[in-house]
């Protein structure tokens, strides 16, 4: 599961927001979000927020401009994953954050069923 | 008695007027506990020209579990707040955690350097007489119960449709 933004803003600006549903054979998982800002003018500071279902995972406020982190957390690992950045009040912001987290996803799955599935159902249109 | 550190929160502001400061994490430790605690340390200087008076504040799933006002006089020393706070261990278990701070008024200059540890504490028991345990069901995982009965369905669907193709 990866979530990625890469934004800049000015006082009036709304916040960016990507959002991924998981759905996965697990309940925790590990996420780990990786940061930087920078200087979009001033005043400058920048605000990171990560939601899995509605909770808090981790969020931090506001950021100086012009600096890098990255933080480890434990995350529920079913549901809607939720990445939102937005500046401080009278700010100019720019960030670029993404969270990687080791949800496997059941699409490869349910693809190479369905490809099991095609390939069975032309075999036997070809046999008759 | 023995003490792990599960996470630290950390914030830190230079002199401001108003707003606020903040860092969150959800705290999920699933190692032995008997007891949790939270640790932490606030620290306000002068901002200079001013004095800053800065709202401290400890919150667990948005409720306050500490709370306090200072304020660092021009020309006067830092002022340093230690806290502990004793926690339920399922208070560390999937609950978020928020080190906050905040100017006491929108017009007050302040600021903040703090550090919280979540720390999970475990004393030591007598030994239990061990008890016969009955044998778990095979599959105790729901989501494994539940791929498992997608896998059947997944492949009794394919069955029937070779079956229906071959008539």
């Amino acid at each position: 599961m990866r979530l990625y933004i890469k934004a800049e803003g000015n006082p009036i600006a709304w916040p960016e927001v990507a959002r991924q549903l998981v759905l996965a054979p697990c309940r925790e998982t590990r996420a780990v979000v990786r940061y930087r800002t920078w200087q979009n003018g001033v005043p400058c500071g920048v605000n990171i927020e990560y939601k899995v279902n509605g909770q808090v995972v981790w969020s931090a406020g506001p950021i100086p401009c012009g600096t890098s982190g990255e933080v480890e957390v434990s995350a529920p690992c079913n549901g809607l994953h939720q990445l939102a950045v937005w500046g401080c009040a009278g700010c100019f912001w720019g960030v670029e954050v993404e969270v990687a987290a080791d949800a496997p996803s059941l699409a490869p799955l349910l693809a190479g069923a369905g490809v099991v599935g095609l390939v069975l159902w032309l075999w036997r249109g070809r046999r008759r | 008695m023995s003490e792990t550190v599960v996470d630290r929160l950390r914030i830190s502001q230079g002199c401001t007027f108003g707003g606020n400061v903040q860092e969150s994490k959800r705290i999920y430790y699933s190692g032995p506990c008997t007891q949790a605690k939270v640790r932490g340390r606030f620290t306000v200087t002068n901002c200079v020209i001013s004095s800053a008076c800065t709202r401290l504040k400890y919150l667990i799933d948005g409720q306050e579990v500490f709370s306090r006002q200072v304020e660092a006089e021009i020309g006067g020393p830092p002022v340093t707040v230690d806290f502990e706070i004793t926690l339920k261990c399922s208070e560390i278990q999937g609950r978020t955690h928020t080190l906050y701070a905040e100017g006491c008024l929108l017009t007050s200059m302040w600021n903040v350097d703090a550090q919280a540890d979540v720390v999970a504490v475990v004393e030591p028991t007598p030994t239990p007489t061990p008890t016969p345990t009955s044998p778990g069901p095979i599959i105790s995982d729901p989501w494994v119960l539940a791929m498992a009965m997608a896998a059947v369905i997944m492949a009794a669907a394919l069955v029937a449709v070779a079956l229906i193709v071959r008539r």
